[in-house]
């Protein structure tokens, strides 16, 4: 898992619930486990998309729950670094 | 300069409570009350028609703002909920139960959340065209009869409800500049099958996260105006959530959620808050709508 990716993807769920502290967070978290809710997931991934972007098609939707997961996901497309 | 003279309301005494539903749906409180943004949820009487909820909005204008129907010109319905199977078209029978003249023109507009912009657009341009001073703008959109009560995606958010704004040469608000798109791409994204409506609420928040900031940045530019010279911003309620989004990109302070006390009521939520504005000081208002289509329409009033 690329490092830098996954800062950037805390970053993002830092910005969209700035009230809870997931700098501690493992990037293989669930996001449900971590107080996240499906409106929080929407805006994450609306962020995801912005920053790199890319699209996130519908049918990966639900697998892409945990900053390890989306920071592979983005690594995948080869946009990471740009 | 024909524009907004008055606005009345009907929201039908009965209520869903939303925390409940909620709970039985497996959702806390929080995410209701707080994201979602709705603790109830107003509810038409199973047998009331969508004409039933337009024809009381067009009474309360007539009983409490002192205004009459029988001068229109016109009698224009926004709704994609139409009496019966949409033929006749709902507005011909709000004319044909108010009684109003033959030489009143009634038309449906079959439009979602961006209905009410896009109605002001539709019907002032209608009447200038066709030369009428005075008309009839109705939302009426009643979605308990579209509405799985245990679908997760919808069954929390939309309330019943109607609204009519007098159109006429004398307004209080003058309407216009406008910005209106649609994303046909994504118009599945909110849709009725066999019946019952389903939304894709990850596509319709991406597309509000979007397009929203960006209608309303480039109609407060066309204006000649920056966002310090609005007095209020009045956005679709889709959700709390999604109206905190929008203002959180436009770097502005979240506007008022009254929505929470009776849910999305689709093309009537924008008129609704309006109402509450009519006799206030805000000199410029703007009003963005947004929802199925995937289309949105975005305009600014200013107070004559």
């Amino acid at each position: 898992m690329d490092e830098t990716i996954a800062g950037k993807v805390r970053s993002i769920v830092q910005e969209v619930r700035p009230e809870i502290d997931f700098s501690q967070l493992p990037v293989s978290a669930d996001f449900d486990d971590a107080g996240l809710d499906s409106l929080d997931h929407a805006s994450i991934l609306f962020s995801v998309q912005e920053t790199y972007s890319i699209v996130i098609p519908d049918d990966v939707v639900d697998v892409l729950k945990s900053i390890e997961a989306i920071a592979a996901f983005i690594q995948s497309h080869d946009v990471g670094r740009h | 300069m024909i524009g907004i003279r008055s606005i009345a309301s009907y929201l039908p005494p009965d209520r869903v409570n939303a925390v409940e539903r909620g709970r039985q749906l497996g959702f806390d409180e929080k995410f209701v009350t707080g994201k979602l943004g709705f603790a109830a949820l107003s509810r038409k009487s199973p047998a009331a028609k969508t004409s039933d909820l337009a024809v009381a909005a067009i009474h309360r204008l007539e009983r409490d703002r002192g205004m009459t129907a029988a001068n229109a010109k016109c009698v224009v319905v926004v709704t994609q909920n139409p009496d019966d199977d949409g033929l006749p078209h709902t507005s011909a029978i709000v004319h044909r139960k108010l009684g109003l003249s033959p030489s009143c023109f009634a038309f449906d507009i079959s439009l979602g959340c961006s209905g009410y912009v896009a109605g002001l657009a539709a019907v002032i341009g209608f009447m200038h065209c066709a030369g009428v001073d005075e008309g009839l703008l109705i939302t009426a959109d009643p979605y308990s009869a579209i509405v799985d009560p245990d679908d997760r995606n919808t069954a929390l958010i939309f309330g019943d409800a109607a609204t009519v704004t007098l159109l006429a040469s004398d307004p209080v608000f003058v309407v216009g500049n406008f910005d209106l798109g649609t994303v046909g791409a994504a118009a599945d994204a909110l849709r009725v099958a066999d019946g019952r409506l389903s939304m894709n609420g990850r596509a319709v928040f991406d597309f509000a996260a979007r397009e929203i900031p960006a209608s309303v940045e480039r109609v407060i530019a066309s204006s000649g105006l920056t966002k310090d010279d609005v007095d209020r911003f009045i956005f679709h309620p889709g959700s709390r959530y999604v109206v905190d989004t929008i203002a959180r990109r436009l770097a502005i302070d979240s506007p008022p959620f009254p929505s929470a006390a009776y849910g999305n009521t689709v093309s009537s939520s924008l008129p609704l808050m309006l109402e509450e504005l009519i006799n206030g000081r805000e000199q410029v208002v703007l009003l963005s709508g947004f929802g199925v289509g995937l289309g949105w329409a975005t305009t600014i009033l200013r107070r004559v």
